[in-house]
């Protein structure tokens, strides 16, 4: 007998439910009554694939009232370009191609070509749906709003090595792509150093923006482009093999870019960072109010199996605060899985990771609670007011020498692998963590600090002393710590002001670090 | 802390009448009382103006659970704390504003909200409701908490909630354009930034719901619609699993030891709320007109950001 899926359930019961609701099925959304249809192949469209059906179509937009939709039918339907008209629809089953003869190569002093298949300007209200394969644009649209591309299928011209995006969206608002899938503009990238450019999604000085529950793969840069841009929704997304980041965020007056949501999107085998917002041209540290959360990764950051200079699994940040990464799982990504440099006010929490969590420059406060991940790595430049990592599990801690931390709070982690190293100006919390060290430098070097209050640790150390303090640790507090040591307990130079209470001590047990 | 308190209404009738009548009763000092009115006929706003409200209409805009408060608090925005009321919640003493107020003391409270109470003469559903979901004691909340409480963290009800302005505003405030759940996105959002949450035991609302059957099932599809849009809730916070089906027990417990005649509607109504949300969840493959026809929030499907 065939079994009767869970799914096929809830669709009968749900019907009957829909039924017993008193649901009328068949009303419209709107209950729109004058709107109509139109037909392209009843006012002279051949969609033969060899005819020119422009002005086919053209003419049928032109003539149509608010709120018609313009319908291509199933067909080939050659066509150059195409004006769209404020709040006349267009839906197409056909598919638009557009000859290979218009095709021109995107360059950073032009960045729109002279023959997108839709062209929009100073249009409002307006849904397209289509399939096309195009040679420029899919659409450029400028000065509009409330554009909405679903549903639709765009292949681009992989062969030109300097393709223009799928989707170009320049001084627009309320608008959005969903449900669609942009593949192949721009070539592949070959090389670890070079790309190709063509992006799926770009959009430029634009306000209110939604990008869901697309597919966009196989695209010479970027899968979402974004520059000088806010109120930005980015949800749901499947983006991959693409010859740059997966999303990427860029500044230009910086007053705009704010109100992110980068959210439930799968990111994979993109040549740069899954993530990547980049200040760092702009100067001055921005606050953008940014939410990444739900997001996977994973494979970012290789062209061909060799590493590119990118390549971040939860997010490369720069130059801006106000961001909360949570909720993120990167495997498998080049460069650390979320990369810190020049920011404000971070916030990363529940994130899991095998990558690492690499802090470059100055900060401000960066808070980083309950997540899983393998390093955390500051680099030489180091220099933050605040620093609170807790609730984590930590594959290593690795601090340079001669940081600056104003305040290192390191509170109940599980750090699977010492040392760690602490020469730094400023003051270190480590606080009800749990070390465990195998290295022959042991688990807890106190080098440099102007304060240290190390509390009610488990340090399970296999070689030599498991902790040293030198003599310029200043103000250390070591008190009621639990540490086994394959070595003695503490190296002590005798640093000023030490105090050292209620450890409980094992020394010289024969043990290996877990 | 200077406080204002924020009430969207339709047709709010009698329960908003009341709802005034406590307001007027409280002994906390309210700076500004608005109402921002979606075309009542039936009175609310001139009663609520009568009552010393600052009345807003939504001009243009949809109702939305979000983008509406947003536009209230960006019209009257001069207070420390933000006070979310629904027409239908009345305070049940005189003491209930205050008290969530006081929630604030802590530095830490970045929301807060009430106890809501059924109203007098609610079903036996609708008590339990209210008495499972909320307890008599207050509660404070972080994310360190997520681990034991999952989803439930951040649980919480605009029937009666309260933001401080410095960390409403440090997340952006309530998001636009979803279909419920502004409240719980704000408070995920605040938790993730460091903030924690107070559920107050003891500012209480009166605010309860008799469902009939078709708009359990419309509220719980909205519930899944809102789940399956923000995913990112479950993987910041994880799941409750288990809280339903303890529901499901309290809930026969409850109604059985009372009047067991009711426990075939409450079968009814776990039907209901179960075929509901896996709907919900399942909305991106149900047709347009479905969608709208199985959802409480009619207008929320209107706009063509939802047709795909």
């Amino acid at each position: 007998m065939k079994r009767i899926k869970l799914r096929e359930i809830v669709w009968i019961v749900g019907s009957l439910m829909a039924v017993a609701c008193g649901v009328r099925v068949n009303q419209q959304v709107g209950a729109e009554t004058t709107a109509r249809r139109i037909n392209v192949k009843e006012y002279g469209a051949k969609g033969d694939g060899k005819t020119d059906d422009s002005r086919f179509i053209q003419a049928v937009l032109d003539s149509a009232s608010i709120g018609d939709t313009v319908y291509i039918p199933k067909g080939t339907y050659l066509v150059r370009t195409i004006r769209l008209v404020s709040n006349v629809h267009l839906v197409a089953d056909g598919l638009l191609k557009q000859p290979k003869e218009l095709s021109a190569h995107f360059a950073v002093e032009k960045q729109h070509s002279d023959a997108p298949l839709f062209r929009a300007h100073r249009i409002s209200n307006v849904y397209l749906s289509f399939r096309a394969e195009t040679v420029n644009e899919a659409i450029y649209a400028s000065q509009c709003s409330n554009l909405t591309i679903a549903g639709s299928q765009l292949t681009g011209d992989s062969t030109n090595s300097r393709s223009f995006p799928a989707v170009l969206w320049y001084n627009c608002a309320a608008s959005r792509v969903v449900g669609s899938t942009i593949t192949g503009y721009g070539g592949a990238r070959e090389s670890t150093t070079t790309y190709h450019p063509g992006t799926a999604v770009r959009v430029l000085s634009s306000q209110g923006i939604t990008i869901s529950g697309n597919h966009f793969h196989h695209n010479g840069e970027n899968g979402i482009f974004i520059h000088d841009s806010g109120d930005v929704e980015i949800d749901g997304n499947y983006i991959h093999h693409n010859g740059m980041s997966g999303i990427q965020v860029a500044f230009n007056t910086a007053e705009r870019v704010t109100n992110y949501r980068i959210t439930n999107n799968r990111l994979e085998y993109n040549a740069a960072d899954a993530v990547d917002i980049n200040n760092r041209a702009h100067g001055q540290v921005v606050k953008i109010n940014a939410l990444i959360a739900g997001n996977s990764s994973k494979n970012n950051g290789f062209v061909k199996g060799e590493s590119t200079p990118d390549g971040s699994g939860i997010g490369t940040l720069i130059g801006i605060s106000g961001v909360a990464l949570s909720g993120n799982r990167a495997f498998g990504n080049n460069r650390p899985a979320l990369y810190i440099e020049g920011c404000g006010e971070i916030t990363a929490n529940r994130n899991v990771t095998d990558g690492a969590f690499e802090l470059v420059g100055q900060w401000e406060r960066i808070r980083m609670e309950g997540n899983s991940f393998h390093t955390l790595r500051l680099l030489a430049n180091a220099n933050g007011r605040v620093l609170d990592i807790r609730h984590s599990r930590i594959g290593s801690i690795m601090l340079p020498n001669d940081i600056r931390i104003d305040s290192l709070n390191v509170i109940e982690n599980h750090i699977n692998s010492g040392p760690v190293n602490v020469n730094l100006v400023g003051n270190l919390k480590f606080e009800g963590n749990r070390l465990k060290s195998g290295h022959e430098a042991g688990a807890l070097l106190l080098v440099k600090a102007n304060s240290v209050s190390l509390l009610g640790n488990h340090i399970f150390n296999e070689r030599n002393a498991a902790i040293t303090v030198r003599k310029t640790a200043l103000n250390v507090r070591i008190d009621s710590n639990f540490v086994t040591s394959g070595g003695t307990w503490i190296h002590d130079f005798k640093p000023p002001n030490i105090k050292i209470n209620k450890n409980r001590i094992r020394e010289h047990v024969a043990m290996e670090a877990q | 802390m200077k406080a204002n308190v924020y009430i969207p209404t339709l047709n709010g009738g009698s329960l908003f009448v009341a709802l005034l009548d406590a307001l007027a009763g409280q002994n906390a000092f309210i700076a500004e009382r608005v109402v921002i009115d979606s075309g009542s006929t039936d009175g609310t706003a001139e009663a609520a103006q009568a009552h010393g409200f600052k009345v807003m209409g939504l001009g243009n805009n949809e109702f939305d659970h979000g983008g509406t408060r947003q536009l209230a608090i960006d019209t009257y925005p001069q207070a420390d704390i933000y006070i979310f009321l629904t027409q239908d919640a009345i305070p049940a003493n005189e003491s209930t504003l205050l008290n969530i107020i006081r929630a604030f003391d802590d530095p830490e409270i970045g929301m807060a909200y009430g106890r809501q109470l059924p109203h007098k003469g609610a079903t036996l559903m609708e008590a339990h409701a209210r008495l499972f979901n909320y307890p008599p004691q207050t509660q404070i909340r972080s994310l360190a908490d997520a681990d034991t409480y999952g989803i439930k963290t951040i649980s919480c009800s605009n029937s009666f909630a309260a933001y401080r302005r410095s960390a409403f505003e440090g997340v952006g405030g309530f998001p636009r354009g979803t279909i419920m759940g502004e409240d719980v996105i704000v408070a995920g959002k605040l938790l993730l930034n460091g903030w924690k949450m107070a559920y107050v035991g003891d500012a209480c609302v009166h605010h309860s719901h008799a469902y009939s059957l078709r708009e359990e099932f419309e509220r719980y599809f909205d519930i899944g619609v809102f789940h399956s849009d923000n995913r990112w809730i479950f993987e910041s916070f994880g799941h409750a699993y288990g809280e339903g089906v303890k529901y499901a027990k309290s809930e026969i417990s409850y109604v059985a030891r009372r009047n067991p005649w009711v426990l075939p509607k409450v079968g009814c109504s776990f039907m209901a709320k179960w075929l509901g949300y896996r709907l919900g969840l399942a909305y991106r493959s149900l047709p347009v007109r479905l969608r709208r026809a199985f959802s409480m929030y009619k207008s929320y499907w209107k706009t063509a950001r939802r047709l795909p």
